[in-house]
């Protein structure tokens, strides 16, 4: 039976700064946000700081809860943000490590440590086309295996890439033309 | 057929099948899994060798309507998501807003208490579905009938609260927005925990000698392979680790109302039932606290924050009073607008941590959001424990994971 720390072991920037000593030179900038410890590395950390974070006896962090990205197009180079979720459960700890990447440049696979990256890095790919080296079955997990493009990148229309301009309003309405308006209403109707 | 016998779980290669072997197709529309999931489970004989789990069938695509949504208008689509247990999930979706913004702990009393009660009361409501469909499955048919009736009552109160049964896209940022109730609701819920009948089903099921032998050392889960595979919910504490979100950082109310979490440590499917029944027992023990204590404050008492940006003005005063008509025009237009920034806020839903990630550019829209939906995550551990066991098992396991469909896709 475990039983979890009722307040959390270490405050936030305690978190910020041992991160910082485990990624060593892969290490570029810490902040607490709103609470959150968030940590954010180069590519070249990954994959070792995933078991140095779930072995080291401070952080424990057991679980990879999370992950996701968010795309930064302006961003040149660094279009993608990476975010990995960690917890300890033992320690009651959380922390948020982000690894900013150019679009078609991959990041090293955590399914060698967290078994919960398996589905996790499958939906980053099926949505965002990033690519996780090392992953043993990277394959689209939400949409049609045969499905192009990655929906949740920004250039992605949110109607879908064929949709055409005014089809709602076409189908149901017809072509309208501003002048019909007009010409229903008769102008003349007393002299 | 390849297996790949790591951590990841085996995969079924369905072109290549040795002979001996069959490839079952079980899905999408399979009424035990529990909805449009589809399993591919390679057999031998009886036994399942190989198990792979597709899904996407019910993806909507939330998270990419989310960020053309503003705040406000994105409520309705988190409740379509865990369609079980919706109140539950508006409240994780106002509550990261609200960290986002920085006004966690102005959140008037009046508003805590009522999130947590109506968050109870979906967690009844799903666990609920979950009886009555996993005692279905094992082949109990009179648990399901006295659990839906149950059910019923609870959306019932849901519909008095705020006009929707299931889709309740209840409460706003800030606090209860519209949705605050009245003495008479709240003699509703007293009345309904006073006829609250989930002893009868206790007493149908948990002594049930085919139920406990159905059940019992099936589909163990390991405490490292709920650390390994990010398991959350009662998946978690039916293999020994008692972490629950109400307990550990607590929200809404939680940190004022006196309950225990329920954990047992076989892992079994017993055990995750054992901790959801108790989990239930201990849910109706903090509704009946929430609704005393908002008896208790005062009756002019607050609900909603006192903040313009946030919160729109009385809708009275609109027409009389030009501050109060800009202030309405410009939340309805713009909505809340948070500053650039991030945040994320996990809370504990009946099926494990649901957990909301914002991302703000100081606009009205999220520039990105993110759902952690615990039923994807836990889905995982199928595809793991279902190997070795007989077929009539994986429907089992199935039930006693939880999942819900529309969680999983989005």
């Amino acid at each position: 039976m475990l039983h979890p720390a009722t307040t959390a072991t270490l405050s936030p920037k305690e978190i910020v700064s041992r991160i910082e000593h485990l990624a060593g030179p892969s290490y570029e900038k810490g902040r607490v946000d709103h609470g959150d410890a968030v940590v954010g590395v180069t590519p070249g950390a990954w994959p070792t700081l995933f078991e140095a974070l779930q072995t080291d006896p401070e952080l424990s962090f057991e679980q990879l809860i999370d992950i996701t990205a968010v795309h930064w197009p302006l961003d040149e180079g660094r279009e993608f943000e990476v975010v990995w979720q960690f917890r300890s459960l033992s320690k009651n700890l959380y922390a948020r490590v982000t690894t900013r990447l150019a679009d078609g440049e991959g990041v090293d696979s955590a399914t060698g440590t967290f078994a919960s990256a398996n589905y996790l890095e499958r939906e980053v790919y099926d949505l965002f086309g990033i690519d996780f080296r090392g992953h043993p079955n990277m394959k689209r997990i939400l949409l049609p295996q045969e499905y192009e493009g990655h929906p949740l990148r920004k250039e992605y229309p949110v109607e879908g890439p064929n949709f055409p301009e005014d089809a709602h309003r076409n189908d149901l309405f017809g072509e309208l033309d501003p002048d019909d308006f007009w010409n229903d209403v008769d102008r003349n109707a007393d002299g | 057929m390849t297996i790949d016998a790591g951590k990841t779980g085996p995969q079924v290669d369905v072109e290549h099948v040795d002979e001996n072997r069959m490839v079952l197709n079980m899905g999408p529309q399979h009424p035990s899994t529990h909805g449009v999931l589809r399993l591919l489970i390679e057999l031998d004989g009886e036994v399942v060798r190989a198990c792979e789990a597709d899904m996407g069938y019910l993806h909507r695509g939330v998270e990419k309507l989310l960020e053309t949504h503003d705040y406000r208008g994105g409520i309705t689509l988190t409740d379509r998501m865990d369609y079980t247990a919706g109140p539950s999930n508006n409240m994780g979706y106002l509550m990261a807003i609200e960290k986002l913004m920085g006004v966690t702990d102005d959140i008037p009393l009046r508003a805590r208490y009522l999130r947590t009660a109506v968050a109870e009361l979906s967690r009844l409501a799903s666990h609920h579905i979950w009886l009555g469909t996993h005692a279905l499955d094992i082949g109990a048919m009179s648990a399901f009938l006295y659990s839906l009736r149950e059910r019923e009552k609870i959306l019932h109160l849901f519909e008095q609260a705020c006009g929707a049964r299931m889709t309740t896209s209840f409460m706003r940022v800030g606090g209860t927005g519209p949705h605050d109730v009245g003495d008479q609701w709240m003699d509703n819920v007293v009345d309904f925990l006073n006829d609250y009948t989930l002893h009868e089903i206790d007493e149908l099921v948990t002594e049930n000698e085919i139920f406990m032998e159905r059940t019992r050392d099936v589909g163990v889960v390991t405490k490292e392979q709920c650390f390994s595979f990010g398991l959350t919910g009662p998946v978690l504490r039916g293999s020994g680790v008692a972490w629950d979100l109400r307990k550990t950082q607590p929200y809404a109310a939680y940190d004022l109302v006196d309950f225990e979490v329920p954990v047992f440590s076989e892992g079994d499917v017993y055990a995750r039932y054992l901790v959801r029944l108790n989990e239930m027992y201990q849910s109706c023990r903090i509704i009946q606290q929430c609704v005393d204590a908002i008896r208790d404050l005062p009756l002019d008492s607050a609900s909603n924050v006192d903040r313009p940006e946030i919160v729109p003005p009385d809708i009275s005063r609109v027409p009389v009073d030009m501050e109060a008509m800009i202030n309405h025009f410009k939340l309805v237009m713009h909505g809340v607008q948070p500053e650039p920034g991030e945040a994320y806020l996990g809370i504990e839903n009946p099926k494990g941590e649901l957990g909301y990630y914002f991302v703000s550019d100081g606009s009205g829209m999220p520039y990105r959001c993110h759902v952690r939906s615990p039923s994807f995550v836990n889905l995982s551990i199928i595809e793991e424990i279902s190997v070795g066991t007989l077929i009539a098992d994986v429907v089992a396991i199935i039930g006693s994971v939880d999942i819900v469909l529309g969680e999983v896709d989005r």
